[in-house]
């Protein structure tokens, strides 16, 4: 499979302070392929990275060292950009999409107003009227609907889930070949969440576009994903990637174990009763002192011994096909349920 | 305490609130955000409150704790809210003297984002002795050592915590010391509002321990406004799903999760996705169409346009709130059988 966008060993360092002295590492050695016409989630609590990588990966973000590819050909490379023309005649096709729908549309100006400047820069052939067909197909791919209604309208007249929708309209202009669609269903009603989602999973059928999909929200994420790749990540770091239903299957990271667990799930599995934190060590008395490790999850992990100082960014066990973990007992991992799942049952 | 559970125990809610209406006054006409609006909080339980952004459950609160901005109107209807003496207070008809009294140290509240309400310049210890001074309730042998007991009971450790300023605690942390400052004051009746939003899975987990833990040692009456289905499955006893301003279902969690009744609750239940869906081999379901506009909202019943059970009256006239088991209601023509409440 070809890959649309591919980061190779990429790191972002953050430098802030009056004499930029204080150093953030944002990401730590990541390498990951956007596969063609293909979805990927990216999955992690805030501060995780995520976000810098969405922007690493459509050239918005220079990262500090390591590749950024498009289409096969590298165009960025230890913090410059290696192929400039390559690069800015296709920096277009690699468009982001904002978390907050409620900002990233300006609210002086009406539906059409917002898309049409768009379509007179990237769809110079279209006449007038053709402009206006135009607008109103976007708008019916996004399920705007009955589009002449929403043509007029401005974003506060719009429901969040409504903005997002018209933010992905926005994007689809340029016929992207990437679309980072970053946090769009967090700030979304529950209740719609899954018809965005539902309307990603359609655009990259439709148009072979490829999305990744960056939420802090597993279940979501998971329900995007279904079994093309997620990443899951933890303070700068892929602790774990794979098919998205086999890492919740058959996680093989103790992070991911942990999150799993912990999460509260809606379903009426066995009589309701609050659980206490699972697979994480709380107190500072009961962890290890005498182990450093690399690991991300090392503060916290309840498994955590000599073997683990052995660790480096880039050793990561094969564990299934296409199945990684970051963690130095892959594999080996105790036998593991959540701990939501009665035992009568899975 | 003993006392207090037997008389909680099968009579008068806590707080009952009979069609309460509000609406905000804007440029455009009013925004009906809480249009008839009856529920009964028990006594001793945790009631959850969920509903999608922008059905109404925060101007609710602050409908019957009467904070409201400026362009609020309360419409009608009444909060009696029963204290622990025996009285009763009409939270509607209540004064600023009387409610003002009553915050704090009667109902307590801890809106959204509470956690970054901490003044930057005080300790932790600081805060506690400021709120109690304020209400009164300082004492110089005994309550250093309730605060210390409160601080445990969150799960932050007194010798280190006290003695910290708001910027060296995480977002987690800050949001219990906020919880203990709450109930340091001991009210009878406990509001929070989203109080897991803004937490990563773990400090959520943790969160959801504690409020179990509070609520089971202090026996006092919780209410918890949230988006979060799955929170609520864990950690309420009571569910009320409101929807475009009204309550459309209230119930047991188990009943309400192993069988919901309203088109709109069982809809809602079923578009959530979740990591357990693998295991169960579920597929969420989107609920069609969007949430409506207060400005103007549909006649009749306020879920019709996107229900599929709906007929003819369900466009024309809002239904009533049916109680067709004991202690379950459910706003819905559907249950006409049923008795009305």
């Amino acid at each position: 499979m070809s890959h649309v966008a591919s980061v190779k060993n990429v790191s972002k360092v953050y430098t802030r302070g009056v004499f930029r002295k204080r150093l953030i590492q944002a990401l730590m050695s990541i390498s990951l392929e956007v596969p063609d016409k293909g979805l990927i989630s990216l999955v992690g609590e805030s501060g995780s990275g995520k976000t810098t990588l969405g922007k690493i990966l459509v050239g918005l973000t220079m990262p500090t060292s390591g590749e950024l590819s498009w289409k096969g050909t590298t165009v960025i490379k230890d913090g410059k950009i290696t192929q400039r023309d390559i690069y800015l005649a296709n920096r277009h096709k690699f468009v982001y999409v904002h978390q907050d729908p409620y900002t990233a549309l300006n609210p002086s100006k009406n539906v059409k107003n917002i898309l049409e400047p768009v379509i007179r820069r990237y769809k110079k052939h279209l006449s007038d009227a053709d402009r206006f067909r135009y607008i109103k197909e976007l708008l019916e791919e996004v399920g705007l609907v009955p589009a002449e209604y929403f043509v007029d309208k401005y974003p506060h007249h719009l429901s969040g889930g409504m903005r997002q929708r018209l933010s992905l309209a926005r994007a689809l202009i340029v016929d992207p070949h990437l679309i980072v669609a970053d946090e769009v269903v967090s700030m979304v009603d529950p209740s719609i969440r899954v018809s965005l989602i539902n309307l990603l999973k359609k655009i990259v059928e439709s148009r072979g576009t490829s999305i990744v999909f960056i939420s802090h929200d597993l279940g979501a994420a998971v329900y995007a994903a279904g079994d093309s790749p997620m990443y899951v990540m933890l303070r700068g770091l892929v602790v774990e990637s794979g098919p998205a239903n086999e890492i919740i299957y058959r996680p093989e990271h103790p992070y991911t174990r942990a999150l799993i667990s912990n999460i509260p799930v809606p379903l009426v599995l066995s009589e309701r009763k609050v659980r206490g934190l699972d697979g994480v060590i709380e107190s500072e008395s009961a962890r290890s002192p005498n182990v450093s490790s690399l690991c991300p999850f090392s503060q916290m992990c309840p498994l955590l011994d000599a073997e683990c100082s052995s660790l480096t960014p880039g050793s990561y066990m094969k564990v299934g096909p296409n199945h990684y973990s970051l963690c130095v007992k892959a594999g080996k991992l105790p036998r593991w349920r959540p701990s939501w799942l009665p035992a009568a049952s899975g | 305490m003993s006392d207090e559970l037997k008389s909680g125990e099968g009579l008068k809610p806590k707080l009952a609130l009979r069609n309460l209406r509000m609406e905000y006054l804007v440029r455009e006409g009013s925004i009906k955000a809480v249009s008839g609006v009856t529920l009964f909080i028990d006594e001793g339980k945790i009631t959850a409150i969920v509903g999608e952004s922008g059905s109404g459950k925060t101007s609710l609160v602050e409908t019957f704790l009467k904070i409201l901005p400026k362009n609020a109107r309360i419409r009608g209807g009444e909060a009696l809210l029963r204290l622990s003496n025996g009285g009763e207070v009409d939270l509607v008809k209540a004064d600023e003297r009387t409610m003002g009294r009553l915050r704090g140290k009667v109902i307590g509240y801890i809106p959204q984002g509470a956690q970054n309400s901490l003044n930057p310049v005080l300790t932790v210890e600081q805060h506690f002795v400021e709120t109690l001074k304020n209400h009164g309730l300082w004492d110089q042998e005994s309550s250093v050592s309730e605060i210390r007991s409160m601080l445990s009971l969150v799960r932050l450790d007194p010798d280190t915590v006290l003695k910290k300023y708001p910027f060296e605690l995480s977002g987690g942390m800050k949001q219990r010391v906020v919880i203990a400052l709450t109930m340091v004051l001991k009210p009878e009746l406990v509001i929070l509002d989203e109080p897991t939003s803004a937490l990563d899975v773990f400090s959520q987990r943790v969160l959801l321990n504690i409020l179990s833990n509070v609520s089971m040692q202090y026996r006092n009456t919780m209410v918890l406004i949230t988006h979060d289905i799955p929170v609520v499955a864990e950690l309420a006893d009571r569910v009320a799903v409101l929807y475009a301003g009204t309550v459309v279902e209230v119930g047991d969690t188990y009943e309400i999760f192993k069988e919901p009744l309203h088109p709109y609750t069982s809809m809602l239940i079923s578009a959530i996705p979740s990591v357990a869906d693998i295991y169960v081999k579920r597929i969420p379901k989107p609920v069609p169409g969007e949430p409506p506009s207060l400005l103007n909202p549909p006649p009749g019943c306020k879920f019709h346009p996107r229900c599929p059970y709906a007929v003819e009256k369900c466009r024309t006239s809002e239904p009533p709130l049916y109680e067709p088991k004991k202690g379950r209601f459910v706003k819905c023509w559907l249950y006409s059988g049923g008795e009305k409440l």
